[in-house]
């Protein structure tokens, strides 16, 4: 009953991991999934260094009127960390997940344009040691933040090459991100297999296709901003026209808010697969929730103007309807966790303690994202840390979340190895509480009125124990990490060997070997929905 | 237009709203894990889809939606009743400066070395303010009056508010505006219209016109 399709290409061209070449080898690969590792591997290296800047803020804001770190090094720390984390984490992190597991999703044997994804990531580790190879100038890194308004970030106001350097980096990285996701959005439209219809694709395959459009749509708008600030910055009399200043904060923002759901969609998709995995079923109500991941898509390409609320140039009626809009597609995506988790026989792996954990800390961020689009509470708190608290609970509490179910999920696909399940436990208790001893003062401090991007604060006794908190809770989350760095570093020591499908999963990946040999699949199960190994098992059961 | 008590009134009312969504979800949530550990909780449903249920939870979300998207549009209604008082702001690296319109006085300090300059001003009158800068962007927040603008080069921005009762507040830039962002605070003194004249009387006798 079960059919076995045509192999797709030559019998040797399966042959595991060839190593001929070593590191050249390696780093000049056209293979999908070693690029897809080559981009998550960097953007976790690069995780830990700017978590580490992150600790240095927290410990400088430990209590008010210190002196841990100068002024100006605080601002080249917080434009680092947000750049870094924005610009070289999280979305290089998601759109690697897409690069590494969207063929082996769809079926194919490679992504379409190697050659132009692996291009996409040496523009992205060339755009990271630009940005970062500020730190190593005269007057150090960039310190103007992750928006970089001008005409503070012209060459009048923030002289040195640090700023310059990260135009080139944001520049570069934004440029690989759009190939990156071109390349996977174009396999996901012409490489499926023959039975993989579009209402076929995994959940996670449809966020990155979501993902990809609003990457290719957006990210163009990212690069005009950069040219306008390249042209300020070598005549900065650009920036004497306030119509010019106005159109670099509406360039930046309609780049800047897509942005923000390309770092979020991926998780979206890799949860619901956790979720459904460990749940032993499909993932509840397919349709809405790809229907609601193409409406979000939409509508957030018209909300970028709430960032500017306090501008007095935006036309804020607008843009609050567009944004609290977006609660009917983010109350689907709900809806379809929620009745998995509802009518499953849940199993309590780390990956799926993190993508629980994902339900309640995301909507966090996103009840507190509902009041940032109403503009008389935007007013007060905008530029404040409960807008810090907000975006840390929708990338840190929420993407992040999903990342860590992802990475448990997926691990022994990618290595062939398994992760341990105890340190895992350890790692995401320690994680849940960091996150939350860390961010949710947050919304006091800024409520109170401290405003983001100061590197002290007026002493009083709730805004000291509010960020001495905040602290506490950053040096749990940076035990976390660390138990996380021990977790992979014994499972590639140790190498527990993983089957093909060690936890009963539902889509391709899981029906070729772990590690997949350089073509994926030595043959394809047939495709009868969106979990075809669960149609399969269902199908052996119903013959029995 | 009186700031402060239209952000309260939205906000509790959103905040209520969230309270409630948190909860319901979290019921749900707390449910399906207590569920995992009962003899129900070891079978997995096949259904693909409740669409009844899908439908009627749509249908509240999108209600609940509307129903903010009116009260976010209402609230944001203003109204400009002519201004007894108004206050030109000039935001710059790294201090404020107020002029009081058709008067000489100007206040003004160094913010860098902890002079704030003292904005003071009459409870109860409508009072508008133009705000610019001389640089960069800065943002003039006061949070007593849970409201910011954005102060820009080569533009002027308005805003308008009464300022409800008398007291002393911390306001302070709001958007991050090179090194000294972070000691970019004013003080804003409230106090009764009779105290205001009387002490504007006295600014311009003293004639300096400056004071910091």
């Amino acid at each position: 009953m079960t059919r076995i399709s045509e192999p797709l290409a030559p019998a040797d061209a399966f042959d595991p991991e060839p190593v001929e070449g070593g590191m050249a080898a390696a780093f000049t690969t056209t293979d999908h999934k070693r690029i897809g590792l080559l981009t998550i591997g960097t953007a976790l290296a690069l995780f830990a260094v700017m978590g580490a800047l992150a600790l240095l803020m927290r410990g400088q804001l430990a209590r008010p009127g210190q002196s841990v770190v100068s002024p100006h090094l605080y601002d080249e720390l917080f434009t680092i960390h947000g750049s870094g984390m924005i610009y070289l984490v999280v979305t290089p992190v998601a759109i690697g997940l897409g690069v590494y597991l969207v063929p082996l999703q769809i079926g194919a044997p490679n992504i379409a344009g190697p050659r132009l994804t692996l291009l996409g990531f040496w523009l992205y580790v060339a755009g990271s040691l630009a940005m970062l190879s500020g730190f190593l100038t005269g007057g150090g890194a960039a310190s103007d933040g992750w928006y970089s308004y001008p005409p503070l970030a012209d060459s009048v106001y923030t002289t040195g090459p640090g700023e310059s350097l990260w135009i080139v980096g944001v520049f570069l990285s934004a440029s690989g991100m759009i190939l990156l996701a071109s390349t996977t959005l174009w396999s996901a439209m012409r490489m499926r297999a023959p039975e993989m219809t579009l209402l076929r694709m995994p959940v996670f395959t449809w966020s990155m296709v979501v993902t990809d459009m609003m990457t290719i749509a957006a990210f163009p708008s990212l690069l005009a901003a950069m040219a306008l600030l390249a042209a300020g910055r070598a005549d900065p009399s650009v920036f004497g026209h306030h119509v010019v200043n106005v159109a670099y904060q509406n360039l930046f923002w309609f780049y800047g808010h897509p942005v923000v759901y390309v770092m979020f969609f991926p998780f979206v998709g890799a949860v619901a697969e956790v979720l459904a995995t460990f749940s032993g079923r499909r993932y509840v109500g397919y349709k809405p929730t790809v229907a609601s991941l193409m409406v979000f898509a939409a509508l957030s390409m018209a909300v970028w103007g709430h960032h500017l609320f306090v501008s007095g140039q935006s036309a804020n009626d607008y843009y609050s309807l567009t944004s609290i809009a977006l609660s009917v597609p983010a109350g689907i995506e709900y809806f379809g966790f929620l009745s998995t988790v509802l009518t499953g026989r849940l199993e309590y792996t780390t990956a799926m303690l993190f993508a629980l954990a994902f339900i309640p800390q995301f909507l966090i961020g996103g009840l507190s994202g509902i009041m940032l689009g109403t503009p008389v509470i935007d007013y007060h708190v905008n530029g404040s840390y409960f807008v810090v608290a907000h975006f840390h609970y929708t990338l840190f509490a929420g993407s992040v979340f999903g990342l860590f179910a992802a990475l448990y999920f997926w691990w022994p696909k990618a290595t062939g190895t398994m992760l341990g399940e105890g340190l895992g436990r350890l790692h995401f208790w320690l994680m849940v509480a960091g996150t939350n001893v860390a961010f949710l003062p947050m919304f006091g401090s800024g409520y109170l009125g401290m405003a983001r991007r100061v590197s002290t604060y007026s002493s009083s006794p709730t805004l000291n124990a509010l960020n001495l908190t905040s602290s506490i809770g950053a040096g749990i989350l940076a035990a976390a990490m660390v138990v996380f760095a021990a977790n992979v570093v014994r499972s590639l020591h140790r190498r527990v060997p993983a089957s093909a499908d060690p936890w009963g999963g539902q889509t391709l990946e899981w029906a070729t070997t772990s590690p997949p040999p350089r073509f994926n699949f030595v043959s394809i199960p047939p495709i009868l929905g969106y979990a075809p190994l669960l149609d399969l098992r269902e199908r052996q059961e119903a013959d029995k | 237009m009186n700031l402060p008590a239209r952000f309260d009134h939205t906000f509790r009312i959103e905040v209520t709203i969230a309270v409630v969504v948190f909860g319901v979800i979290t019921v749900a949530f707390l449910f399906a894990i207590l569920r995992s550990f009962t003899r129900r909780g070891r079978q997995a449903s096949q259904k693909p889809s409740y669409k009844k249920a899908e439908a009627v939870y749509v249908s509240v979300v999108a209600a609940a939606a509307a129903g903010i998207a009116t009260l976010s549009l209402t609230e944001n209604r203003t109204t400009y009743p002519r201004p007894a008082l108004t206050v030109d702001v000039t935001g710059f690296q790294w201090c404020w400066r107020f002029t009081y319109e058709g008067t000489p006085v100007t206040v003004s300090g160094n913010c860098v070395d902890g002079g704030l300059p003292v904005l003071e001003l009459p409870t109860g009158e409508p009072i508008a303010f133009h705000v610019r800068s001389n640089d960069v962007v800065h943002s003039m927040w006061i949070p007593a009056l849970r409201f910011k603008l954005f102060a820009y080069p080569g533009f002027v921005n308005t805003f308008e508010t009464t300022i409800p009762t008398a007291g002393r507040f911390d306001a302070e830039c709001a958007e991050f505006c090179g090194q000294y962002h972070f000691a970019m605070h004013f003080t804003l003194v409230a106090v009764a219209p009779a105290r205001f004249s009387s002490w504007m009387a006295q600014q311009q006798t003293a004639g300096t016109g400056t004071t910091s």
